[in-house]
């Protein structure tokens, strides 16, 4: 009688069956493993490749976001500033904010006076732009404050920007708060002689505004003294992708609109040049750890003709040899890749580190973020580089299936 | 009248016969001509025998064994395997019949060099689907069976030829298969590893019910067999024990084992 385990037979009898693709994986890996240096040496070339991608890739994308920081800042990229060309014809009316505000897709809508005025403190006096509005707008403008939270808490308040303080003789912007100032301004009314305004207000915030001299004050103030229409109005979509429609409506009302998108815009097309650039140069490297990768294949093939005969011989199929050759190429790939976009981004890391600390030493605030290393870059570039593998496999896998075993054996 | 053995071929599709080969005709294109490897050839094997190819070199025993294992198309005529027609298979199919029917010995041993001699083993195992768990428990009893277990984390290659061919056998022992293939296993041993790969065979055969075929150039292993196939020429003739040959045939035998014992006395010189 046979012992038992000369009954054994393979559980699967179909002709469907493949060998299990957990063997045939451990197999690939123990093929790769028995040569090291080769397999090694493949490796480093595919993490060169796609590690010099993942780095160049990810310094546009670093500062591609640091741009657009540094352009769009803290402004809400919802906002859109809306603006008559020809304030005559098309007046921003309350009545025409109010009917904006209805708009599809409009969460809200601020509106602002703007006028030509003056402020004055210790006898001395200069021009300013006056901006009657309220706390919303001001929030929404992202003013950069250098004293003060920037709130408005009544109607005699007023935030200056930190350009006036030597006009109010102040050396620096919290000695400015609570200072006294004297804002005037002249109404010009249509139909009706000029209407002069004056008053006396207190500094309760200055703002960082460039080289502009601004005055924020309180809307209600303005339109008590005659002002009828609006400079601007800051309109805030529901979402980001609602902006272009809203614009769309607002124009054809004869309105003027900015919005934050426009400047990304711009960047964005800069720096997709720009990033297709770096991928070219990149790819050079890419290019070559792909010949590496094929040549190791094509050679491990050859080598092991008389293995791949003598499983044919056993019982593999074609599908199995191809699989076999195919595994190993995704293996290759996947350490490659994954080791090319460790190594780019632990450089990004480190580079950033230097580049933060050197900017700080220097008195700029803030990390700096000259590299970035997406979860969509990581998952593109091991896609990509995946693909590359299978596509990098198919010949020699095609090949390794046209093997006739007895005459490779009898070769040998 | 037909003769005593055209009329064997007459009744060869049955159960008791494992390999039936009908006109078998293998020709190769080379380029000095058409060379002819296998002439005519029938025979059939039945299940459980132990079944000897012998012949001079060129004669086309490992042709002919190929074409039985189903890893050479025959130019004509057909060859039931276990009951099936295998070169009605496409080659995937016929691999995959290998798997479940054949075994082969060679002469020289083939490895998966990145495996160790466990795995080696179950490898045409995990060809057909097993696990691997399940897998590598049936080769290591395998392996117990040919005396080779403490060397289951080995590397094959760095065995002696006696040992990597006792593990070759145990490699063909491990799938079950009723089939085993032995093409002059001993051709690269001496006597006593080589007179150990006959006696395991002649265990699988008598212990495990398997159909062995040998191919061999070793005359002592000749009357091991219950039938023998001579092979010259492409041709084959059939002799089981106490029957005569063909006096033509019976002439060739003798010239081939004279110029072997010429030959092994040159050696001596």
């Amino acid at each position: 009688m046979k012992p038992p385990f000369f009954r054994h037979k393979p559980k699967s009898a179909r002709l469907s069956s493949v060998i299990e693709p957990v063997i045939l994986l451990s197999i690939a890996m123990k093929n790769l493993l028995s040569k090291r240096l080769r397999t090694g040496l493949t490796i480093g070339g595919i993490i060169i490749g796609v590690g010099s991608i993942v780095f160049l890739v990810s310094l546009a994308e670093g500062l591609h976001q640091t741009v657009d920081n540094y352009v769009i800042g803290s402004q809400s990229i919802e906002v859109v500033d809306v603006t008559s060309p020809n304030s005559s014809t098309v007046p921003l009316t309350p009545d025409l904010v109010d009917k904006i505000s209805h708009f599809d897709h409009v969460a809200k809508s601020i509106p602002s006076y703007i006028l030509p005025g003056k402020i004055s403190s210790n006898s001395s006096m200069t021009d300013a732009v006056l901006y009657g509005t309220d706390n919303q707008y001001i929030s929404l403008s992202a003013l950069k404050m250098e004293a003060g939270d920037g709130v408005l808490s009544n109607s005699k308040d007023v935030i200056i920007s930190a350009s006036l303080l030597d006009l109010i003789g102040q050396p620096n912007a919290s000695s400015a708060i609570n200072q006294q100032v004297t804002i005037s301004t002249t109404m010009e009314l249509n139909n009706q002689p000029a209407k002069d305004f004056s008053g006396d207000f207190k500094v309760v915030g200055v703002a960082s505004i460039g080289s502009g001299v601004a005055v924020y004050m309180n809307g209600q103030v303005l339109s008590d003294a005659g002002a009828k229409q609006y400079g601007q109005a800051k309109v805030v979509a529901d979402d980001r992708a609602n902006v272009p429609t809203i614009r769309d409506q607002i124009s054809s009302l004869g309105l003027a609109t900015a919005s934050p998108l426009d400047t990304l815009g711009e960047i964005n097309s800069i720096f997709s040049v720009f990033t297709y650039v770096v991928i070219g140069f990149s790819g050079i490297g890419m290019v070559i750890a792909i010949l590496g990768m094929f040549n190791t294949l094509t050679i491990s093939l050859l080598e092991r003709t008389s293995e791949i005969s003598l499983m044919v011989i056993m019982g593999a199929r074609k599908a199995d040899v191809k699989r076999l050759l195919i595994f190993e190429a995704l293996l290759l790939s996947l350490l490659g890749g994954t080791g090319g976009i460790v190594v780019a981004w632990l450089g990004g890391i480190v580079i950033n580190m230097v580049l933060t600390n050197f900017a700080n030493g220097r008195g700029v605030q803030g990390a700096i973020q000259a590299f970035s290393v997406t979860p969509l870059l990581v998952s593109l570039t091991l896609l990509f580089t995946m693909l590359v593998g299978l596509l990098v496999a198919l010949y020699p896998a095609r090949r390794a299936a046209k093997i006739n075993p007895i005459e490779s054996l009898r070769q040998e | 009248m037909k003769d005593d053995i055209t009329k064997k071929y007459d009744n060869v599709v049955d159960d008791d016969n494992i390999i039936v080969a009908d006109q078998i005709f293998k020709h190769f294109m080379t380029s000095s001509g058409t060379v002819n490897v296998l002439h005519d050839v029938k025979f059939s094997i039945k299940k459980g025998s132990f079944t000897t190819i012998f012949g001079p070199s060129g004669g086309g025993k490992s042709t002919l064994m190929n074409v039985m294992a189903g890893l050479e198309p025959p130019t004509i005529g057909s060859m039931r395997v276990a009951n099936q027609d295998i070169y009605r298979l496409n080659s995937d199919q016929r691999a995959h019949f290998r798997s479940k029917n054949i075994s082969i010995v060679h002469q020289s041993n083939h490895w998966v060099k990145s495996l160790s001699v466990i795995e080696n083993v179950a490898l045409p195992l995990y060809l057909s689907g097993s696990k691997k768990g399940s897998a590598l428990a049936v080769a290591r009893q395998s392996l117990e069976q040919v005396g080779m277990s403490e060397y289951v984390n080995s590397r094959p290659t760095v065995l002696s030829g006696g040992q990597q061919q006792l593990v070759s056998m145990a490699r063909a022992l491990v799938t079950g298969t009723d089939l085993i293939f032995a093409d002059e296993p001993t051709g690269n041993l001496d006597t006593k590893s080589g007179n150990m790969v006959i006696d395991l065979l002649l265990k699988f055969q008598k212990d495990f019910g398997r159909t062995i075929i040998l191919v061999t150039h070793n005359l002592g292993y000749l009357s091991l067999g219950d039938k023998q196939l001579y092979m010259v020429d492409g041709g084959l003739t059939e002799s089981t024990p106490g029957k005569m040959l063909p006096s033509d045939t019976r002439d060739a035998i003798k010239h081939q084992i004279k110029m072997l014992i010429d030959m092994e006395k040159g050696l001596k010189l």
